[in-house]
């Protein structure tokens, strides 16, 4: 990953962060770890705890970022969730969303948000 | 009197002892109201790292832009630097010691050597189960806790930088989300955060009112409306 795209990726992360929490929600995670790989926010919306997966691009020209989320992805989400789920000892329900970022050059960053994504 | 300059004495003797890969770890955002607590591990190579390090100090003793310049040098020279953070909401829901440890525990998880003996400064980590030595002002006197404490500085630091980008009315890229007259008066007339650690925010002169509200944001309560497609914040 180069220097340049995984800033993007980090400072995506924050800008959607922010917007959940605005939004009400409590970000309890951010980067969280575990051997099956890394989950970019974990937070509540409520009573449910969400997984949040931020695709972020600067150009559609290779696909937009939702399209980015492909088979191996949700399946790799889905063995997250579980160890999240496992780790923190959470007994309420949950679900995991995805929220692209598209930036066109020096514009706005425009956020769309898919919730439950893995049922999609 | 000048303060010491850090050494690997502490190190030297874990790795006679028959440690390899001896972390230091420090902390940095434990006394801050806003933002999160930041822990890096610094696991030098068996031997010494060298001349590369000998600008390393506690991170405190150091200006912006040679903790920056020692960050890198530390990357370079370490055999495993990671850095492990926990949240506000968590910081409130843990306690600050119990989530400096947590963000401890996860720079150590995010080190790809296998860890044998940490060194600490001035508290044990309890959660781990591995033998450690906690020194008393190790920030000063143990290299590899001042480099810890340099790469946590700059993680931080550059994050709170970013946060500051984005909400523009507090000052975050300059108090880094410690309590500083400009951020109290900030938040007396902005009201608070998510980034806020509740535990502290009446204690930095919010009304009870934004208390209040930052509870509600943190219970169980409502759910609002989700976010949409349109502007970032």
């Amino acid at each position: 990953v180069r220097a340049g795209r995984r800033e993007l990726g980090r400072e995506a992360e924050a800008l959607v962060a922010d917007a959940l929490a605005d939004a009400g929600w409590i970000v309890l995670e951010r980067n969280w770890r575990s051997i099956v790989g890394e989950v970019d926010i974990v937070a509540r919306e409520g009573d449910v705890l969400v997984l949040v997966e931020v695709r972020s691009k600067s150009t559609v020209r290779f696909g937009t970022p939702e399209e980015s989320v492909g088979p191996a992805k949700r399946a790799r989400l889905a063995a997250l969730a579980e160890a999240y789920v496992q780790q923190s000892g959470w007994d309420g329900p949950f679900r995991v969303d995805v929220v692209a970022v598209r930036r066109d050059g020096a514009g706005p960053a425009r956020l769309t948000h898919y919730r439950d994504a893995l049922l999609a | 009197m000048a303060p010491p300059v850090p050494t690997l004495e502490a190190e030297r003797e874990a790795w006679s002892a028959g440690a390899r890969f001896v972390a230091g770890l420090d902390e940095v955002g434990r006394g801050a109201i806003a933002g999160p607590v930041v822990a890096a591990a610094v696991v030098l190579p068996c031997g010494g790292p060298g001349d590369p390090l000998a600008d390393v100090r506690d991170s405190k003793l150091l200006d912006a832009a040679a903790r920056c310049r020692l960050a890198e040098v530390v990357a370079e020279a370490a055999v495993g630097v990671a850095v492990g953070r926990v949240e506000p909401a968590l910081v409130d829901a843990l306690g600050i010691a119990r989530a400096t440890e947590l963000a401890m525990m996860r720079a150590l998880a995010g080190l790809a050597v296998p860890v044998d003996f940490l060194l600490l400064d001035a508290f044990p980590l309890r959660l781990s189960p591995l033998p450690q030595r906690a020194i008393v002002r190790g920030d000063r006197h143990v290299l590899s806790i001042a480099a810890a404490s340099v790469v946590a500085k700059v993680h931080r630091d550059a994050e709170m930088i970013a946060l500051g980008a984005r909400l523009p009315d507090y000052g975050f890229d300059r108090h880094k989300g410690y309590g500083t007259a400009e951020h109290h008066a900030a938040v007396r007339r902005h009201g608070v955060t998510a980034h806020h650690r509740l535990s502290w925010v009446s204690a930095c002169g919010a009304s009870a009112c934004d208390t209040a509200r930052l509870a509600l944001l943190r219970g169980p309560g409502r759910s609002l409306d989700p976010v949409r497609g349109g502007e970032a914040p």
